[in-house]
Order: C-alpha cells, then sequence, then structure tokens
C-alpha cells in the first residue's frame, strides 16, 4: 500500500487502450511507442530487469521480422511470423496488464471498480481470481516436485504423453483451487466484502498529476494516430 | 453475549446432522475452548456463531444463534463481520490482500470507514499487539505465525464484540504460539467474547474460562477451565485430545540402527548468492527417525530439497551406501509426504497411483503395498475421494512401489486429533520397521517427543543434533523462545 503512483482506473484505460490501438491500428511505430510507454512505466515502478528481459525478446522479435522472415517461405514463414509477430503485438498488452496486477492491491482495485459503477457481484469474483494468481506459482511448484520424484513412465508417443503431462497438473490444481477459493472466499466475506456501503480507501486516492499526464499523453496519441490517417488517406 | 439454542445443523447431500441439538450460552468477556476429535463439530459450531453458516454455505439449520441479541439467520453478513472478527487455520489463504497494511486497512474499508480513522486505528492496534515488525510486509515474505498474528489483528480492526478463531495454531512453531497466547490474554483482558476451536490445548491454560467438549455433533461436557486442564491422562487420551501440557518423554524409542542409507558430506545451498544452508554433515541410517524443527524460514524445507535431489546443492557431496550419488540418484531413493499430499497424487484409481510410475509394475506387488497401507478396500476410489489420513498412505504406498529407502515427511500431523496423530505416528514407526530412514519436518512437540529416534534443529545456516533424554520439546521450546 505504497502512496503515489498510478491509480488504478488509469492502468484500466492504459490497458484497454493498448489493447485496442495495437490490434485496430497495426503500426509498428505505434506499437514500439506503447511497449517504450509501457516499459518506462515498468522501469518507474521499479522492475528494471524484467523490462530488460522483454526489452531484449522484444529487440529480438523485431529484428527477425526484418531480417529473417523476408529470407523464409512456407511452413517455416508461418511459424516464425506467429512468435516474431503475432507474439510480439501482444507484448505491450501482456506489460499493461502486469502493470495493473503487480502494481494494485485488491482493495485498491475494488474500490477503484467501485467508482468506475461497476456492480459488487463483477467485482468480487474479479478480486478474488486475482488473489488466486499468486497462489497457483506457489501449488505449480508442489506439483512439479512431487512429478520429478515420481519418474513417470515414458510410454506412448508425443502427443500422448504431453495430454498426459497436462491432466497429471490440472488434477491437483484444480482440487486444490476449489479449497484454497472457498477460504479466500471466507476470509473476505468474513471481513464484510459484502458491504453495499461505499468502501473506502486506507490512503484516499484521487486522480494525480502522474494520472492526468498519462491520459494527455495517450490523447495526444490518439490525435497523432487520426493525423496521420488522415495524412495518408490524403 | 452468545445464546444458542436448540441449533441442529446439517450439510447438504449428508444424512447424518452435525450439530445436534446445540444449546449454549456465552457471557461477554468469556473465552470458551471448543475441543473434540475431528469431525465432531466444533469448526461447523464456529461457523454458525460468525455467519458463514447460513449465509454461505447452504445446509438444513434449526435453532437460534444470536450474537449480541441480533439473530445471526436474520442479520446480513456484512453486519456481522463488524461484530464478531473471525481467524481461521490454514496461514495461506486466510487474506485477501498480499500485503499487510492492506489487509489490516480491508475490514474498515469495507466497512466505508474514512481514512483518517482507519490510519488511527492501524496505529492503535499495532502498539497494541507489538507489531510494527509486521507493517508495510508482503505476505509472502511472512512466516506461518506472523500470518496468524497478523490475521487476528486484521479481525480485531472494526473493534468487534466477539472473535471466533478456528485452530489457529495448527500450522505453528511454539515460539509463535507463545506470541499467540499473549496477543488472546491482551484481547481477554480487554473484555472480548473469545470462541476457540483448538486441537493444540496447553497454550490456552491461562486462558480458558470454559471449556466444551463435544462428540459426534454434540456437547458432552461443559466444564471450567480450571477442571478441564486438571484431568488425568486416562480421561484425556479416551476423549481422544492432545496433550494438556507437555511432559516427559515417556518411553525411550530407540530403534536399532542398522545399514547407512545417507550421508551427507560438507553440504551447502544457496538460492543465487543468498546462503540459506552451510557446511552440513549427517547420516541416516536404516530404522532411523529424524525429527527436523526450527523456526518458520530457517531452511527446513531446503534440507527436505536437497535430500531427495529436487534441489541441486551449491557445495559438498551426497553418499549413498559409500558412494557418490547425483541429484538423480537421490530422487530416485526418496519419497516425499508433502503436508498438501493433494498435489502429489496423479492416478485415476488407488491401484492406477501404485502402478502409474513404470510400465513394468508388479501388480502383485501393488496389492501387497495397498493391503499394507489398509487401502485395499478403496482400491478402485479415486485418490481424491480419499479422506486426509488414506492420501498419506497412498503417497507412501507409491514410494514402496518404487523401492524408495528415504522418507521425508512435512508437517505430517498439522490440525491433526490425538487418535489420528498416533496413527501417523505408527504408520512411520512401520516405515522404520521396515528398515528405511525417515525424516519429519514438524512444529508438533508432542509427535517429536513420541516418535523421534534424534532431532535436528535447524537454524543460522546449520544443523544442530539435540540430545535430550527427557524429550525434545523443552529443549525445542528453549531454543525456540531464547
Amino acid at each position: 500500500m505504497k502512496a503515489g503512483g498510478l491509480d488504478v482506473r488509469t492502468k484500466l484505460i492504459l490497458l484497454l487502450y493498448t489493447a485496442i490501438v495495437v490490434f485496430a491500428v497495426p503500426k509498428l511505430w505505434l506499437e514500439v511507442t506503447m511497449f517504450a510507454l509501457c516499459s518506462l512505466l515498468h522501469i518507474i515502478y521499479g522492475s528494471v530487469r524484467r523490462s530488460l528481459k522483454y526489452l531484449v525478446i522484444y529487440a529480438v522479435a523485431v529484428a527477425v521480422q526484418f531480417f529473417l522472415l523476408p529470407k523464409l517461405s512456407g511452413a517455416a514463414l508461418m511459424t516464425v511470423s506467429i512468435f516474431a509477430v503475432s507474439f510480439r503485438r501482444l507484448m505491450p498488452c501482456i506489460m499493461a496488464g502486469r502493470l495493473l496486477l503487480q502494481t494494485t492491491t485488491a482493495s485498491e482495485m475494488l474500490n477503484g471498480l467501485q467508482k468506475l459503477h461497476i456492480p459488487i457481484e463483477v467485482t468480487i469474483p474479479l478480486a478474488v481470481t486475482v488473489r488466486y494468481i499468486p497462489a497457483v506459482k506457489e501449488q505449480l511448484q508442489h506439483i512439479r516436485d512431487a512429478r520429478r520424484l515420481r519418474q513417470f513412465s515414458k510410454r506412448g508417443g508425443f502427443l500422448h504423453r504431453a495430454l498426459r503431462s497436462v491432466e497429471l497438473y490440472y488434477v491437483p490444481l484444480l482440487v486444490s483451487a476449489v479449497q484454497m477459493s472457498d477460504e479466500i472466499t471466507a476470509a473476505a466475506v468474513t471481513r464484510g466484502i459484502e458491504d453495499p456501503c461505499r468502501h473506502t480507501s486506507a490512503l484516499e486516492r484521487r486522480f494525480g498529476t502522474a494520472d492526468y499526464l498519462l491520459l494527455t499523453l495517450l490523447a495526444a496519441l490518439t490525435a497523432l494516430i487520426i493525423f496521420t490517417r488522415k495524412a495518408a488517406v490524403a | 453475549m452468545i445464546r444458542i439454542q436448540g441449533l441442529t445443523f446439517t450439510y447438504p447431500e449428508q444424512d447424518e446432522a452435525v450439530l445436534k441439538d446445540i444449546t449454549l450460552d456465552i457471557g461477554r468477556g468469556e473465552t470458551v475452548l471448543l475441543c473434540g476429535v475431528s469431525g465432531c463439530g466444533k469448526s461447523t459450531l464456529l461457523r454458525t456463531i460468525n455467519g458463514m453458516i447460513p449465509h454461505v454455505t447452504d445446509g438444513e439449520i434449526t435453532g437460534v444463534v444470536t450474537v449480541g441479541g441480533a439473530a445471526v439467520d436474520d442479520t446480513p453478513m456484512y453486519e456481522l463481520s463488524r461484530r464478531t472478527g473471525s481467524v481461521f487455520q490454514n496461514p495461506k489463504s486466510q487474506f485477501f490482500n498480499l500485503d499487510s497494511d492492506s489487509e489490516l486497512a480491508f475490514a474498515m474499508e469495507n466497512a466505508g470507514r474514512p481514512s483518517a480513522e482507519i490510519r488511527a486505528r492501524m496505529e492503535q492496534l499495532t502498539e497494541l499487539f507489538g507489531i510494527e515488525h509486521l507493517r508495510g510486509r508482503s505476505i509472502y515474505e511472512m512466516s506461518g505465525g506472523e500470518k496468524q498474528i497478523l490475521a487476528i489483528a486484521s479481525a480485531c480492526m472494526n473493534d468487534p464484540d466477539v472473535l471466533v478463531l478456528d485452530e489457529p495454531t495448527a500450522n505453528l512453531d511454539p515460539a509463535a504460539i507463545v506470541t499467540m497466547q499473549k496477543i488472546l490474554a491482551v484481547l481477554r483482558s480487554q473484555g472480548k467474547t473469545i470462541v476457540i476451536a483448538e486441537h493444540r490445548l496447553s497454550f490456552l491454560r491461562e486462558l480458558a474460562d470454559t471449556v466444551c467438549i463435544m462428540q459426534s455433533g454434540r456437547i458432552v461436557q461443559r466444564m471450567s477451565g480450571k477442571d478441564f486442564f486438571a484431568i488425568n491422562e486416562d480421561t484425556r487420551i479416551s476423549l481422544g485430545l492432545r496433550q494438556l501440557a507437555s511432559r516427559p518423554l515417556t518411553a525411550s524409542q530407540k530403534p536399532a540402527r542398522g545399514e547407512e542409507l545417507l550421508c551427507a558430506k560438507n553440504i551447502s545451498a544457496a538460492y543465487g548468492k543468498h546462503k540459506v544452508l552451510s557446511g552440513l554433515f549427517f547420516k541416516a541410517y536404516a530404522g532411523d527417525i529424524i525429527g527436523v524443527t526450527g523456526r518458520n524460514g530457517a531452511g527446513k524445507s531446503t534440507l527436505f530439497r536437497l535430500i531427495c535431489g529436487l534441489q541441486r546443492p551449491s557445495g559438498g557431496r551426497f553418499l549413498t551406501g559409500g558412494k557418490n550419488c547425483s541429484d538423480k540418484q537421490l530422487r530416485q531413493h526418496s519419497c516425499i509426504v508433502m503436508q498438501d499430499v493433494n498435489f502429489q497424487l496423479f492416478g485415476e484409481s488407488v491401484i492406477d497411483e501404485c502402478m502409474i510410475s513404470s510400465d513394468d509394475a508388479d501388480e502383485a506387488k501393488a496389492e501387497k503395498v495397498l493391503a499394507d497401507m489398509q487401502l485395499t478396500k478403496w482400491r478402485e476410489s479415486h485418490p481424491m475421494a480419499l479422506s486426509g489420513g488414506q492420501k498419506q498412505r497412498l503417497a507412501i504406498a507409491a514410494g514402496l512401489m518404487q523401492d524408495k529407502s528415504v522418507y521425508l515427511f512435512d508437517e505430517p500431523t498439522s490440525g491433526l486429533d490425538y487418535q489420528s496423530m498416533i496413527q501417523v505416528r505408527d504408520r512411520i514407526r512401520e516405515l522404520s520397521q521396515r528398515g528405511k530412514a525417515v525424516f519429519v519436518i514438524t512444529h508438533d512437540m508432542e509427535l517429536l517427543d513420541m516418535l523421534c529416534s534424534r532431532c535436528f534443529f535447524v537454524h543460522d545456516g546449520g544443523i544442530s543434533e539435540i540430545y535430550a533424554d527427557d524429550g525434545y520439546s523443552r529443549v525445542v521450546t528453549k531454543l525456540l523462545c531464547g
């Protein structure tokens, strides 16, 4: 619960904006701009290393598009372009999503969504889901450990083994997910999450300079997109 | 404060009622301990007081429960939540937020209190509970004990009159239990009405005004705390209850030492640059039962991961039968029974669980192993449909199928009543008699004293072997609290 930083609504708008713009206007400069903007925000929030990792992956994907793709054809072209182009285009959205999830507490999220007049029937399940995600990581580790100690049979073809592998993960995960979500729900309900009154926040958050700055930037970007389109048509 | 009259409750799709005609009056400021074997209905009774039943959990209910004069079933859940604070058993899943400050603020935020008031209350509780060290922390960096204290503090934010706690110490080490005891004493002195369901009893000796003993859905005895803690050992055991006080070792359980199964030579472990353990030397023999204890985060789990080859040591080596042993070989030799055994059962049926690991699995052998583990009756059942104890036995069966020689148990008795604990103890003894080496991570001092032939205390990046003729628990408790 750190003071300062962006309002949850701004982060939501950023996520939506990124998703819409990157797919509706397939221009590389725009995609790069959105990627740079999200990276910058991650760096400001302090996760420098991860941003650099993403940056390298992104740069490689762009390089592949320009230097490798023109030399390929057929199935190879298809496969490589899925990773280098389609997946790369998702990256700004993933980063905007990560920003939202990693820097927003559950109560901030509930608060922000309530201010946007989204009904409590939607926000509570959403918040429970978001809360559950980090727990999955821990549980997957346990399952992986258990599997490594069991040395399963290597019978069957690749597909058979892959399917079997998925099955081995999801049954235990599902069982614990049901139990865990029950327990998280109990915790939330006994702390009054269903209270219909307007929820408050220990640190009252209002739109700050950072929020206005970012929204202005997005507005300017929109103007630029429209301008370049008009210019192209003319 | 709390009045329960003629309460009967049945969970959906069950024939037998979990609570049968319960009548109980709890006065303002009274501390009540509910005890009894697993499944006696004590957790369910708590859920009828905090309103989870009938507001969240369905079922057939008759009778009346009132808290502070208001009928629980007529009062909306969010209003009940301001009156009654709840603390649950599992420290991992009773938080809605991922940092301590947000969690503290959460209940008051939901009640729509002004921010200045929330912050003032947070400061007040921080001082009252002495939890400055817990503020501004990520939930994932906190130990089980710290999480439970935070859970109590969060439950007290709205200053409720009533506090219900469902086995709050199930996962705690002795030092954390002492802290919990102090905090409950503070709340009791403030005149809170406290209802607590527990298996671990000794820490409540000075706290419980009233004790209700429950058996299959009924309160069979209600007595003062003073009378309860004076009952003799035979009565205690016949009621299926855990020890009322730590006591000296009853009998020596040093099993004969067989051949050397595992030898650690100067083992160390690190995560990146952060050294967790270093300079470990130890040996495990056939028949050994080694207790592993220490504070949360001391490196007990890392030690387990090293022993069974899930983590490569950053230095040193393991030997088996006098020969160097790779981590892959360690994995072939060892079997972990995890605290949450759900993560390690993969089969479609109990018999499949035994056969799944190898192509040439011997069905006759599987039948034999299942018979030994008393699972033949459930041969065709899905592993997830088994009870907790049966799942644990199945995990052992899978290890026996692969002829593993080293067995590691992670907190096998957390939240278990006396009988179930005794069953776990006997199962582990049986492994030892089969010539296996067993390691047991545990905070359960009763189990430690009853079961282990040796005890490793993990601290400051190393392990010390504890020698104690009159039981480990006293030494361990002293080390943890001192």
